[in-house]
């Protein structure tokens, strides 16, 4: 292998890394937080990517400056589901487990329909930013380092709110000790509709990005949640520089996998790797709790 | 004992009463009520988009044939359900269309993949049925004798982009496309007909449904020093493989993405990028066939958009079991089976004739169209081009 090649292959994989980092995210401040594997996860991407494509063709809007609208738009989502719909579940975590996974199962079914209904099924797409930078022999698509940079950024900003802000301690104190928590006067209720506002508006600017670079339809979301998922297992549920890592190893693995063996072995590594970490560590990477 | 016998007699006397009214009821109600067609659309999951215009070609035409009074003097009515882009829920649907519903006759619902496992129950029930969205040739070859192919063959799709290939002496073949059914059928074809082109494959490999990055692929393209790509892709791994070509700066001299660009959105959702692609399409509203002008106007006046070829080839379908049932002068499956197996009749697609033996389409062929400047035109077969095609696929820095 020549050298190029590996340079090429090596960049590729990171920003589709960061493609996967920012899809996932979102899923896993809810998760932090409320111990809520959100099924309607990748139906929130997509509907914030068919928005940011109705947006450009229609008022030439771009999807970057669709984003402070897309967050917004998606939190203000999140809180009303968390108020109308999540809050009915049980507090007790784990009681809650299986009928959050059926009512976030609902709740993506619901999303699709509405998104049928006001989209159509037809595939849309942003056609903006589809270049490619080339420096030297290597060339870095535009629009994947902008999702690459946005992750970053995202990831950095989630950091520092959780680390340096009252909001976000009170949103630690929640994840690490409900009952705690609970006990020194933090509002449990309102962290939960705090983390799913901030979850479902990180998954929302996601998805104004990745129109510029998936063609979706309102049927996309379900393959979202699932890369989301994997990425969030691999790197730890709740940990983000984990997000991060998780999504650069599955976007690697991607990257080469798809060059050296097939284009169906690619498609699958971030489903091995989800395996082999669910045998071996099972609390991801840097996973609350890994030894 | 009285008790009995009054009882018995009663119930006699109801069961004649009851006899002598419902049997001329039915039959009186067979000659009035109306024809029923049953078939499943793909009206949710992966292939709602372009089965919706396959279920529009049925309304149209039934709506049109209704307003002239109908078959045999019977309105005719479609029944249908959604299968969901699933195999296993079309073949329990369909069963349910003959078995529960009692429908007069069946037509193909979308996609080759469908059309494979429904063929089975069409066979089972022993009723022909005309499929527009299968132009696969693997389920014909399985000795069936009630499933008739209402498309061109997808062996055809390529023709047009291999002769254009071929004059403009692009040698070097890379060939790609989604894994499933209706590609893998073009993509398995292709060795052969490429091979008796005088070109060279020099990469060949499917990616997955969905994939979620096309750019290992396009690092191969790039690799394999293709002059020509042949694609068979859908609407959105089209776009997909588009922008990993254009982020990767990697231009072949030649561009074909099969059924994806072939819709009229592709121009919008790629943007200028779709400029020089080239794809297939099996029907035209200027083709010069019968009814073909008025089909396409009045689709474009009922449904709000103009037609595509799923609709044409759905409505065309309709024309050869109306024709089917006419020539039957009633509603005999076996007679309409063999008027399907052996007519050679023209439609808004062109000419149908089929393989008496397999069900085989014959007659219809494929257009090889072109985006140019935000539009698309025929490009091949010569005979049918609106305009030249223009090679070689412009540099992405020239554009």
């Amino acid at each position: 292998m020549h050298l190029e090649l590996a340079a090429q292959l090596t960049i590729d994989g990171l920003l589709l890394g960061g493609v996967f980092a920012l899809a996932a995210l979102g899923l896993n401040v809810i998760f932090g937080v409320t111990r809520i594997v959100n099924l309607a996860h990748g139906e929130i991407i997509v509907l914030a990517a068919l928005c940011a494509s109705v947006a450009f063709q229609q008022r030439g809007i771009t999807p970057i400056a669709m984003l402070p609208f897309a967050f917004v738009g998606g939190a203000v989502l999140g809180a009303i589901l968390e108020r109308i719909v999540f809050q009915r579940l049980p507090s007790d975590p784990a009681g809650a487990e299986t009928t959050s996974l059926l009512l976030t199962f609902g709740v993506a079914y619901f999303i699709v329909g509405f998104s049928l209904a006001v989209f159509t099924g037809d595939f849309r797409s942003t056609p903006y930013l589809t270049s490619g930078l080339q420096l030297g022999p290597i060339s870095i698509g535009e629009s994947r380092l902008v999702a690459f940079v946005a992750a970053i950024a995202i990831a950095g900003a989630l950091a520092v709110l959780l680390r340096a802000t009252p909001i976000g301690r009170a949103l630690r104190a929640a994840s690490q000790n409900l009952e705690g928590a609970r006990a020194c006067g933090i509002d449990i209720g309102r962290m939960r509709t705090i983390s799913f506002a901030l979850g479902s508006g990180v998954a929302a600017a996601a998805g104004s990005l990745f129109s510029m670079i998936y063609a979706v339809n309102p049927d996309s979301g379900s393959q979202f949640t699932l890369l989301s998922f994997s990425v969030v297992a691999l790197g730890g549920l709740g940990s983000y520089a984990g997000t991060l890592l998780g999504a650069a190893i599955l976007g690697l693995a991607v990257s080469f996998a798809g060059f050296f063996g097939s284009a169906q072995l690619g498609q699958v590594m971030p489903y091995v790797i989800f395996i082999a970490v669910l045998l071996f560590r099972p609390n991801g990477i840097l996973g609350k709790g890994a030894a | 004992m009285s008790h009995t016998f009054f009882s018995r007699a009663l119930a006699a006397a109801l069961a004649c009463a009851t006899l002598g009214l419902v049997v001329p009821g039915r039959t009186f109600a067979a000659d009035q009520s109306p024809i029923v067609i049953g078939a499943t659309i793909s009206q949710t999951g992966s292939y709602a988009v372009d089965a919706k215009y396959a279920l529009e070609g049925y309304q149209l035409w039934i709506k049109e044939q209704n307003a002239k009074g109908g078959l045999l003097g019977r309105k005719i009515e479609l029944k249908t359900y959604d299968d969901a882009s699933d195999p296993a829920t079309a073949v329990s649907l369909y069963e349910r269309l003959i078995d529960q519903d009692h429908v007069d006759f069946i037509v193909g619902p979308y996609s080759s993949a469908i059309t494979a496992a429904v063929a089975n129950v069409a066979e089972k029930h022993k009723m022909p049925m005309i499929s527009p969205e299968v132009s696969a040739a693997a389920p014909f070859s399985r000795g069936l004798h009630y499933i008739f192919m209402g498309i061109s063959q997808s062996t055809h799709y390529v023709e047009g982009a291999i002769a254009i290939a071929k004059a403009n002496g692009y040698k070097r073949v890379a060939i790609t496309g989604e894994d499933s059914a209706f590609p893998r059928s073009i993509a398995g074809a292709l060795p052969d007909i490429t091979k008796a082109a005088g070109l060279e494959v020099v990469y060949s490999e499917l990616y997955p449904h969905n994939a979620s990055d096309y750019s290992a692929v396009v690092a191969k393209i790039k690799e394999s020093n293709a002059d020509a790509l042949l694609s068979i892709s859908y609407f959105p791994d089209a776009i997909g493989m588009l922008r990993a070509l254009k982020q990767a700066n990697v231009a072949p001299k030649l561009v074909y993405f099969a059924v994806g660009p072939t819709e009229l959105n592709f121009g919008k959702e790629a943007g200028k990028d779709a400029d020089g692609v080239l794809a297939t399409t099996n029907w035209s509203a200027n083709l010069k066939t019968p009814n073909n002008a008025e089909f396409a106007s009045d689709f474009s006046t009922t449904y709000g958009t103009p037609a595509d070829y799923h609709a044409a080839a759905n409505y065309a379908s309709l024309e050869v079991l109306g024709a089917a049932i006419l020539h039957a002068k009633a509603l005999d499956q076996e007679k309409v089976r063999d008027f399907m197996a052996n007519t050679k009749m023209r439609t808004v697609l062109g000419n149908y004739e089929v393989d008496p033996a397999t069900g085989l389409q014959l007659g219809y062929t494929s257009l090889t169209l072109q985006w140019q400047g935000g539009k698309q035109y025929i490009v091949a077969p010569a005979a049918m081009a609106e305009r030249k095609a223009i090679v070689p696929f412009a540099d992405w820095s020239k554009r």
